[in-house]
């Protein structure tokens, strides 16, 4: 990559990276507990929030409705973002090295996306006389216990491969806070690395094959997302693509999440020097490509049903497109596909760390919207008179549900909880990664070339 | 008669590699000579020995198991209680896929896990000869030697630049 400024690019050495890294990670200053006293204080509220629609009950489902719309976009984002430190980890891109932990620290979330499925398993109707993709299985066995169970091994495999791609930098705080409460923490959870030819040969491939199971079991925590909580409940939804839809637009926001959590590290954290053009530059085209897919995948959900033309899918696309939910659709179709679309076709908007970030920005509103619609509709779809089947019809088209105090405090406090998590998770493993910093910088060299310097990355393997 | 440890602490690669090659051709088998790193650095940079291990067969063996365990708790809470629904058969085979990939996924998890933990021989309660600017960036360069040998080791570890030598 040439420099635009013909100047010498300078490479930072490990020593430097470490002990920039390691006083960043120690500095806990009042900045950061005023973020962490907020945050507390609006998860606090989604409590409340979740509280209230506890004391309603599970009778009437369309109270979850936004609790379950919150749940989905939580998993959607913040539990998708480790598939970006496997994925290009998997594909060996050096850029990737400043931010690979920033994702797999997000992992941490996974613990309260994880309790939070709870209740809406609860709020779910018994499968006997629907359509599911659990059938007439025994129901605590299924769509609870089955969706309790992948819910949870994704959690747990976003936790293993952040404990051990965590490893050697813990052993890092392990040696530089032995004092501190937070380093005996790192010392207990360092399991004693130190980092010699075995460990490190161990813990890439160890790496590799976690991260490649997250990718193969993240699908299906989004196809049980969509059977479950979203076609198992709406009379004519038969939809073949709509698992990969909901997989490509989790991408999406994933990568939206990522730009924005990069931005305010760079911005409010001092990690401007890891978090560069490159990162934002190279997210950005995966960005734009899943914004295309957005609209390719909801064109081609869309399509089967206009031209189907069967009274189940007219009044589905009634309901979710074209009355009810239409002013959702819109501002989802604003933000996650014409938005991005047109802001990331111009060189310098994608060139940019501004440009990725606002359409980041705008990309996790319109995603949040889009939960809402998938998740609220069905949600306020009532269950037939006792001892009737499901119909395979909408009998009558619910109106566009609006949220009330409660379903505001439990947005506002999901996302609240998930970034708190996030806050004080740092402040155990860095965020930064100092060994695959390191790593990726013993691969860089300056060299002339012609009347410019250059910087030259090596293949480590 | 018992081994001598030694640790070297370099701040150059080039001079580990160095120090790695004499101690070679002074006859210190490769395999009792390891390097130490705070990141880790190219497969046979240093020409150290590159320890082979059988990570890829854990999760092979803890999907096998989670498979296993899977069809058993699927078919088998079936068949003990067979209920027969509008004539179809007793197995439901597609949610019970979903259970069996699962539980093949979740063995082959647990199983990489500790995997990862046995190949690396962690947890370890004594890190042994070990030095915190390690983790800073300093390369360690382990020699473990019959102590008759410790001294034309370390002489090898000193001429080639170690800032420190460490001894056990």
């Amino acid at each position: 990559m040439a420099h635009e400024e013909h100047a010498i690019p300078q490479v930072p050495t490990h020593q430097e990276v470490a002990s920039d890294i390691m006083a960043r990670f120690q500095d806990v200053n009042r900045r950061y507990w005023s973020w962490l006293s907020l945050l507390a204080l609006l998860f606090a509220g989604g409590i409340v929030g979740f509280v209230i629609r506890l004391s309603d009950g599970f009778d009437d489902r369309s109270n979850w409705g936004y609790y379950t719309a919150t749940l989905s976009f939580l998993a959607s984002t913040f539990l998708a973002m480790p598939i970006i430190s496997a994925g290009l980890r998997l594909a060996k891109a050096n850029w990737r090295r400043p931010l690979t932990r920033l994702t797999e620290n997000m992992a941490i979330t996974g613990v309260l996306i994880w309790l939070m499925l709870i209740p809406s398993l609860i709020a779910l109707p018994a499968t006997e006389g629907r359509l599911s993709v659990w059938f007439d299985f025994p129901h605590w066995m299924a769509f609870r216990g089955g969706n309790l169970m992948v819910w949870g091994t994704v959690v747990l495999i976003g936790l293993m491969l952040l404990w051990l791609l965590a490893l050697p930098d813990l052993a890092a705080v392990r040696d530089h806070m032995p004092t501190s409460p937070r380093g005996k923490i790192a010392k207990a959870l360092s399991f004693g690395w130190t980092g010699n030819v075995r460990q490190w040969r161990v813990l890439h491939s160890g790496a590799l094959l976690l991260g490649a199971f997250y990718l193969l079991l993240y699908p299906t925590l989004q196809t049980l997302l969509q059977a479950d909580f979203q076609a198992g409940l709406l009379p004519g939804m038969k939809d073949a693509i709509a698992p990969v839809t909901a997989l490509i637009n989790a991408l999406q926001g994933a990568v939206g999440m990522t730009l924005v959590v990069m931005y305010v590290m760079r911005r409010f954290g001092g990690y401007e020097r890891y978090f560069g053009i490159d990162q934002f530059w190279a997210l950005s085209k995966p960005l734009l490509a899943f914004s295309l897919l957005w609209f390719y995948f909801w064109w081609g959900s869309f399509i089967t049903f206009w031209y189907g033309r069967q009274p189940g899918e007219t009044e589905l696309i009634r309901f979710i497109v074209l009355d009810s939910y239409r002013y959702p659709l819109m501002a989802s179709f604003l933000l996650n596909f014409i938005g991005p679309v047109v802001a990331l076709i111009w060189n310098p908007v994608r060139r940019s760390i501004w440009g990725p970030t606002i359409v980041g920005a705008g990309v996790l509103v319109g995603a949040l919207i889009n939960h809402i619609r998938w998740y609220v509709a069905p949600f306020s779809v009532p269950d037939p008179p006792a001892g009737e089947s499901w119909p395979h019809v909408l009998q009558q088209i619910p109106a566009g549900q609006l949220p009330e105090v409660a379903d505001i405090l439990i947005i506002i406090g999901g996302i609240s909880g998930s970034v708190l998590l996030f806050m004080l998770i740092n402040k155990i493993i860095p965020v930064v990664s100092m060994w695959e910093v390191g790593e990726g910088l013993r691969l860089v060299k300056v060299r002339r070339f012609l009347a410019r310097y250059a910087m030259v990355i090596a293949k480590s393997h | 008669m018992a081994n001598t440890q030694l640790l070297g602490l370099f701040e150059e690669p080039q001079k580990v590699a160095d120090a790695m090659g004499e101690l070679k051709s002074a006859g210190f088998p490769v395999e009792d000579l390891d390097i130490y790193s705070g990141s880790p650095f190219p497969e046979g940079a240093f020409g150290e020995h590159e320890a082979e291990h059988r990570l890829f067969m854990f999760p092979l063996v803890g999907a096998l198991i989670g498979f296993a365990i899977g069809l058993l708790w699927t078919a088998g809470t079936q068949i003990s209680y067979p209920l027969i629904t509008g004539g179809k058969p007793i197995l439901s085979i597609p949610p019970m896929t979903i259970i069996m990939y699962e539980n093949t996924m979740l063995g082959a998890i647990l199983f990489t896990v500790l995997g990862v933990l046995f190949e690396s021989r962690l947890p370890k309660r004594d890190l042994g000869l070990y030095d915190e600017r390690i983790t800073e960036g300093f390369i360690g360069l382990y020699v473990d030697c019959p102590e008759e040998r410790a001294s034309a080791a370390e002489s090898v570890l000193a001429s080639n630049g170690a800032e420190e030598i460490k001894k056990a």
